[in-house]
């Protein structure tokens, strides 16, 4: 459906480069990333606001990359949702659809999709402003998707929201999905609502795409370095670091691999010592609801392992235990 | 005890302030009474310069209005190079003295294709456009100040949705930004007309004081005092300041209905 090919712009000092994606008909890909990565730069330049230095952004192979916003037949929703504060919730919702020149159905079309997102009882409301988070962002859902867009643009649609109102609107929004199934493109910095709303995703570091694939491939699994720190993964190690403690698993490192992950619930621990053991003291334990975190030292890195309370109680700050990785859950990692 | 004495200080400056403005008022009245400025107001001389004025004020305020937009609009939003010098340049009507923009104006039709313009297009100098010209200026210049500011209140991003949703750049214009910034244009019109409708030395310079011709109020002010009849130039004086009043009020009502 959409083709992002080569694409390159820049904005001041910071350049997005060489950005390939592609999105399929009735699919949601996410581009994640930390703040500042350029995400926003790359909506608006698929949007059209912007004019790419190098790279085309093909609609059903169709090229774009020159064609106004107006006439790509899209729907955004910004951040800070852009309600127009001059307009009723009706005649917010309507703007599209007067402006497409689609009149003839506005009254059905406006109901229709108010009822999808249950918004029908603020369709009399005069002033926006008087909304809450959730109603302006359920009312900017029904403004976007009733000119029936090929593609729906989000950018963070939740940041402004509370964490029980986001995850009430993120469920909405898996609803209207299911319903709806249009085609959406989602840029966000929160793993969460990418989880819930996406099935493709793409990481995006500093102007570049880091990684892409299916959601759980990409987001259980990363491949690169850079993504596995966006992600937050813990024990991210160097390979020559970890050669000198277990040199056979740092020579099963697949080629190119310079940096390898382990989750805390992939490291065991035990108190039981001998020769052949992987060493590590305890430096500090940490109590959780149903496990415990121990940190464990070594010479040049601190590993992190999830135990159960049971065994944290047994173990002390300094003791030495052996470690053992599971070999069959470490990631391997490209810089 | 110093907190006292900081209230009063503040209170002692605006009661002073407040009551300066109210005496130059009431002086007004007091010199000539109220009878003899009204029944002033009816003589045809006078009613020439309420009438010429009104209309020159009108057509000179709207349409700097219509250059107003785009050139405040173009500075709110545009980044280019030399925007500084434009935005610094456009203002400098606000900061000279009327009567140099008149002579600027006067300058500029001694030249060549100012000359030209004389003698084939319009005739402005001594002329009722050459007033026109001249309010227009000075309209022009406060106009595009307080459209910037009200421009630059308005989220760009809502016309960038605008545009998403299926407006061109136009409708965008009219459907968004224009209905957005109306108390910015309703304040930038009238007080453009009222700065305009008030001038005096732009207006006397290029267009002179030919009684019956180019006599706006505040030259036929000037005018009627020099001729001691004070009761007339006291009746425009009079006119000059409620038309004030009044402009002050709506601008203040169009701020209000910005901030709310």
């Amino acid at each position: 459906m959409i083709t992002v090919s080569k694409l390159s712009v820049a904005y001041g000092d910071f350049q997005l480069r060489d950005v390939d994606l592609e999105l399929r008909e009735g699919g949601c890909l996410a581009v994640l990333g930390p703040s500042g990565a350029g995400k926003t730069l790359l909506l608006e330049t698929v949007m059209g606001s912007r004019k790419p230095d190098s790279g085309t952004v093909h609609l059903n192979d169709k090229d774009i990359s020159s064609l106004p916003p107006e006439h790509r037949n899209i729907a955004y929703i910004p951040q800070d949702l852009a309600l127009f504060p001059h307009l009723s919730v009706r005649e917010n919702i309507a703007f599209g659809l007067k402006a497409r020149n689609l009149k003839q159905s506005i009254v059905s079309d406006i109901e229709r999709i108010a009822k999808v997102l249950g918004i029908e009882h603020l369709l009399s409301r005069k002033d926006i402003r008087t909304l809450s988070g959730g109603e302006k962002q359920r009312v900017a859902l029904a403004r976007a998707l009733v000119v029936n867009p090929r593609v729906l643009f989000l950018d963070e649609p939740l940041s402004a929201l509370d964490v029980a109102a986001s995850r009430e609107l993120l469920h909405a929004l898996r609803k209207m999905r299911r319903e709806l199934n249009p085609t959406m493109f989602l840029v966000s910095h929160d793993l969460t609502e990418v989880c819930f709303l996406a099935d493709e995703v793409a990481i995006m570091i500093d102007g570049r795409i880091a990684e892409k694939g299916p959601l759980q491939s990409v987001v259980s699994c990363p491949k690169s370095l850079a993504s596995a720190r966006f992600l937050n993964m813990r024990n991210v190690v160097a390979v020559a670091d970890v050669a000198e403690f277990l040199p056979e698993l740092a020579k099963s490192a697949p080629s190119g691999s310079t940096y390898l992950a382990v989750r805390p619930e992939s490291i065991t621990v035990s108190t039981n010592i001998d020769s052949e053991s992987f060493i590590g003291t305890v430096a500090d334990i940490v109590t959780l609801h149903s496990n415990a975190l121990l940190m464990l030292a070594l010479p040049r890195f601190t590993l992190e392992a999830s135990i159960d309370l049971e065994q944290s109680s047994s173990l002390s700050l300094g003791q030495n235990v052996s470690i053992h990785l599971n070999g069959s859950k470490i990631l391997w990692l490209q810089e | 005890m110093s907190r006292h004495l900081f209230r009063l200080c503040i209170v002692a400056g605006l009661g002073a302030s407040v009551t300066l403005v109210l005496v130059m008022l009431a002086s007004q009245v007091s010199y000539a009474g109220i009878r003899e400025p009204i029944s002033a107001l009816g003589r045809q001389d006078i009613q020439h310069s309420i009438k010429l004025s009104l209309f020159c004020a009108t057509v000179a305020a709207g349409l700097a209005l219509v250059f107003a937009v785009p050139s405040a609009y173009a500075l709110a939003r545009y980044k280019f190079p030399g925007k500084t010098i434009v935005d610094a340049l456009l203002d400098i009507p606000i900061i000279i003295s009327p009567i140099a923009i008149g002579m600027t104006l006067l300058l500029m039709f001694r030249t060549a294709p100012g000359s030209w313009v004389q003698e084939n297009l319009i005739r402005f100098v001594f002329e009722v456009p050459g007033i026109i010209l001249a309010q227009f200026i000075i309209a022009l210049a406060l106009q595009i100040r307080v459209l910037k500011a009200a421009f630059e209140e308005i989220d760009p991003r809502l016309e960038q949705v605008a545009r998403y949703l299926g407006c061109g750049p136009w409708a965008a214009m009219r459907k968004v930004t224009l209905p957005l910034a109306r108390p910015g244009l309703i304040a930038a019109l009238v007080l453009g007309w009222g700065r305009a409708i008030g001038d005096y030395g732009a207006t006397v310079t290029i267009a002179g004081s030919v009684k019956g011709k180019t006599d706006t109020m505040p030259i036929s002010i000037v005018l009627n005092w020099s001729a001691v009849r004070i009761e007339s130039a006291v009746a425009l004086v009079m006119l000059l300041t409620a038309i004030a009043v009044l402009v002050l009020i709506v601008v203040r009502l169009a701020a209000g209905a910005r901030t709310a």
